[in-house]
């Protein structure tokens, strides 16, 4: 085969590539999901015990991010069907959003919508109410001092549940990439758009240069 | 002569010097071919992507090399072994980026909100004590030439903050990286010499394989580990194809002097290199007498001087065992020959039947090595999904199919090099067995083991020949498709590899 030819080869070749390359990175961060704005980074690791219909679990010290418009529960998982739940957002003794879902459930995490959606990051405690229905079992991590942040009705229940805060609706990566970008930036030097700016260009240079010189010579 | 002319051409001769030393560093760039300077750009144009996107102290045992690099920078000297204690700067930051939470949790991303962010800022601006005692070489006491190294940019980001200086140190791997793509490429060039356009090939593999990317972008020995083996393949290839001068035998000494400075684990590739020594003078003389060893005993003793002296410095001046301890020594273990063959095999292949199985191994030659190459990030918990590495599969095994009928067709050729095929396996096999028997002796002091993929990167020249070949193998028709195929789908992986970290850590 000439050498013309086969440069062209390798040039289709690596342009269809990048046709196929670009078209699967399209589809993967077109993916529609509930995206995560925060969560609270406690492992699921123990079983923490028994909410019964009436009582209910605070935990204190948590942090909901701007944007929060669910938040998804570690639980046990219930093969006979979980009780409903419900779940307030408490700042300053006041309920400033809240939440329920009903009983039935099946899976090791709930995720419970709150409105109104919050509108900006905010300390506050969770709390979590068995409405009755059947049990809901608890999961999280075990203190090492034996008490944690989370208590049943006012005594301590000895971990913390694992909370996780979510978008009010799904949302493919397109919409979620600011807030990923934004935490890009965590201690480092440069800006969070600069760094993202940066890989992109990057990683692009690196491919264009690689094609390029895959290209340039006589395979 | 004037005193004016004296200080002129005293100012001269340092001048003169380094522009001699530039000019001699400008010929040795120029004879690299410019495909082997494209590929090494792009290995580090690519690690520095790897290095922003990976949050910091997020690459396996970070925080414990950036502890050595301090207390080099700090104390001139390696720290001695003694129990691990982080710098109160650096302890502040593990605390504040809750490194004990992200760490083998991939369900945890790294910290995102405002009031965390800003303790991490407030903390790396109030907290900057460097008073700590060199991190966890308790078990490893790693030698000092990568942390020296580092060492250089910690010194120059003086003033800087925790962060910034590893942002800074991660720059220098990625160099690092450039070099070892650098080696594999002109390894490639000496080993492989018909097909020029196919080295570019093998190099661009390994740029773009992730795990390596990810290693390159951070701060890590095993950089300077890759770049030192891969010079030392290259050595080997030239040696067998344009002989064994005493020039080269110097430069295989020093590189061995150079990769035993910088990690314990090259001690693996000692053995092969005095196989390959041997064989080579022989093969060069024609016959086995006791001149034939001259330039192998010249290798050897370039190796040993700086070797003995650090072991010197270690005993007498630093407070630090000789040889090594942790993961190296078997003082105190009482190895069985019957159960460390067993450990050693299971290590990387499915037990036979009837063998003794060793209590407490779970290796799966899938899990820890097919799917920790394919991509296992991190502190080897950031993984794609399941179906990613069924799928990856495919394509591996065409390449190793496409490998084979290389080698095959190329039999005859085997035949004339079979010698110096020998000298790779030797090396090859001698790394296996470094990593498999230092698992063995952490399995048998705590439990531990020491499996994962990328302790075996220093057989990046051998996965490049394997790219090559399997271009080759594709015949001269295909060979432009296949080989630019390989290449893309690098390419991809790595862009995914990308991806997956974005969305474990940010997302």
């Amino acid at each position: 085969m000439d050498a013309p030819r086969q440069v062209g080869l390798v040039i289709v070749t690596v342009a269809v590539s990048a046709v196929l390359l670009a078209a699967g990175v399209i589809t993967v961060l077109s993916q529609s999901a509930l995206r995560r704005t925060g969560l609270n980074r406690v492992r699921v690791t123990s079983e923490l015990g028994v909410l019964q219909a009436g009582q209910t679990l605070c935990q204190r010290e948590e942090v909901i991010p701007q944007g929060t418009g669910a938040i998804k529960v570690s639980l046990l998982p219930a093969i006979e069907g979980g009780g409903a739940v419900r779940v307030a957002v408490i700042v300053g003794g006041a309920s400033v959003a809240d939440g329920a879902r009903i009983a039935g459930w099946r899976s090791d995490t709930l995720t419970v919508p709150l409105r109104p959606i919050v509108a900006r990051e905010t300390p506050a405690r969770v709390c979590i109410t068995a409405s009755g229905g059947g049990l809901v079992g608890l999961a999280g991590e075990a203190a090492e001092d034996g008490t944690g942040r989370a208590s049943v009705d006012g005594r301590a229940l000895g971990g913390d549940l694992r909370l996780v805060y979510l978008r009010p609706e799904p949302e493919s990566w397109w919409a979620a990439a600011g807030s990923a970008i934004d935490r890009m930036g965590t201690g480092h030097p440069l800006e969070s758009s600069t760094i993202a700016v940066l890989v992109g260009l990057l990683s692009i240079a690196a491919a264009a240069l690689a094609s390029w010189q895959l290209a340039r010579s006589d395979p | 002569m004037t005193s004016s002319a004296a200080r002129s051409r005293s100012r001269g001769v340092p001048l003169d010097r380094l522009r001699h030393a530039l000019g001699g560093l400008r010929a040795c760039a120029a004879r690299v071919p410019r495909a082997g300077r494209v590929c090494a750009l792009v290995a580090i144009l690519n690690a520095i992507a790897w290095s922003l996107v990976t949050p910091p102290l997020q690459i396996s045992d970070e925080p414990w090399h950036y502890e050595y690099v301090e207390y080099v920078a700090r104390h001139g000297r390696p720290p001695a072994p003694t129990p691990p204690r982080l710098s109160p700067s650096m302890q502040a930051v593990t605390e504040d980026l809750d490194l004990g939470r992200v760490v083998g949790s991939p369900e945890n991303g790294t910290i995102w909100s405002d009031a965390e962010r800003q303790k991490l800022t407030r903390d790396l601006a109030q907290i900057r004590s460097q008073d700590g005692n060199g991190g966890s070489y308790a078990d490893v006491p790693e030698p000092p030439l990568y942390y020296l190294l580092e060492a250089i940019p910690f010194t120059v980001a003086k003033g800087a903050s925790v962060l910034d200086r590893l942002a800074l140190m991660r720059l220098l791997s990625a160099l690092l990286g450039g070099v070892t793509v650098l080696g594999v490429f002109l390894f490639l060039r000496e080993a492989l010499p018909v097909h020029p356009w196919t080295w570019t090939v093998g190099s661009l593999g390994v740029a773009f394989l992730p795990l390596f990317a990810m290693m390159a972008g951070g701060l890590n020995p095993d950089n300077l580990l890759y770049a030192t083996a891969a010079f030392l393949f290259l050595l080997f290839a030239r040696i067998f194809r344009r002989g064994f001068t005493q020039q080269r035998a110097v430069a295989v000494g020093a590189l061995l002097a150079v990769g035993v400075l910088t990690k314990m684990n090259f001690v693996g590739l000692v053995p092969g290199a005095v196989l390959g020594l041997v064989v080579a003078a022989t093969r060069e003389e024609g016959t086995l007498r006791l001149r034939t060893l001259r330039l192998p005993l010249l290798a050897l003793a370039v190796a040993a001087v700086p070797a003995a002296a650090i072991t010197l410095f270690n005993v007498v001046a630093w407070d630090r065992p000789a040889f090594g301890l942790g993961a190296y020594s078997t003082s105190v273990v009482h190895p069985s020959l019957s159960e460390s063959l067993a450990y050693v095999w299971e290590f990387y292949l499915p037990p036979l039947p009837g063998m003794t199985h060793v209590t407490a191994t779970t290796f799966s030659t899938r899990e820890v090595w097919f799917e920790g190459f394919v991509g296992r990030f991190g502190w080897i918990d950031t993984t794609f999904a399941d179906w990613v590495y069924s799928v990856a599969a495919i394509p591996a095994i065409l390449v190793l199919l496409l490998c084979v009928r290389a080698l095959v067709r190329a039999r005859r050729t085997l035949r004339a090099r079979l010698v110096e095929l020998v000298v790779y396996a030797a090396l090859a096999v001698g790394m296996m067995l470094l990593v498999a028997g230092a698992s063995y002796n952490l399995f048998l002091q705590h439990g531990g083991d020491a499996a994962a993929a990328r302790y075996l990167l220093p057989l990046l020249p051998l996965y490049g020949a394997l790219l090559v070949l399997a271009t080759r193998g594709a015949g001269r028709r295909w060979a432009p498709i296949v080989g630019t195929a390989i290449v893309m789908l690098a390419v991809a992986h790595n862009a995914f590899g990308l991806l997956l970290e974005v969305s474990r850590y940010y997302a």
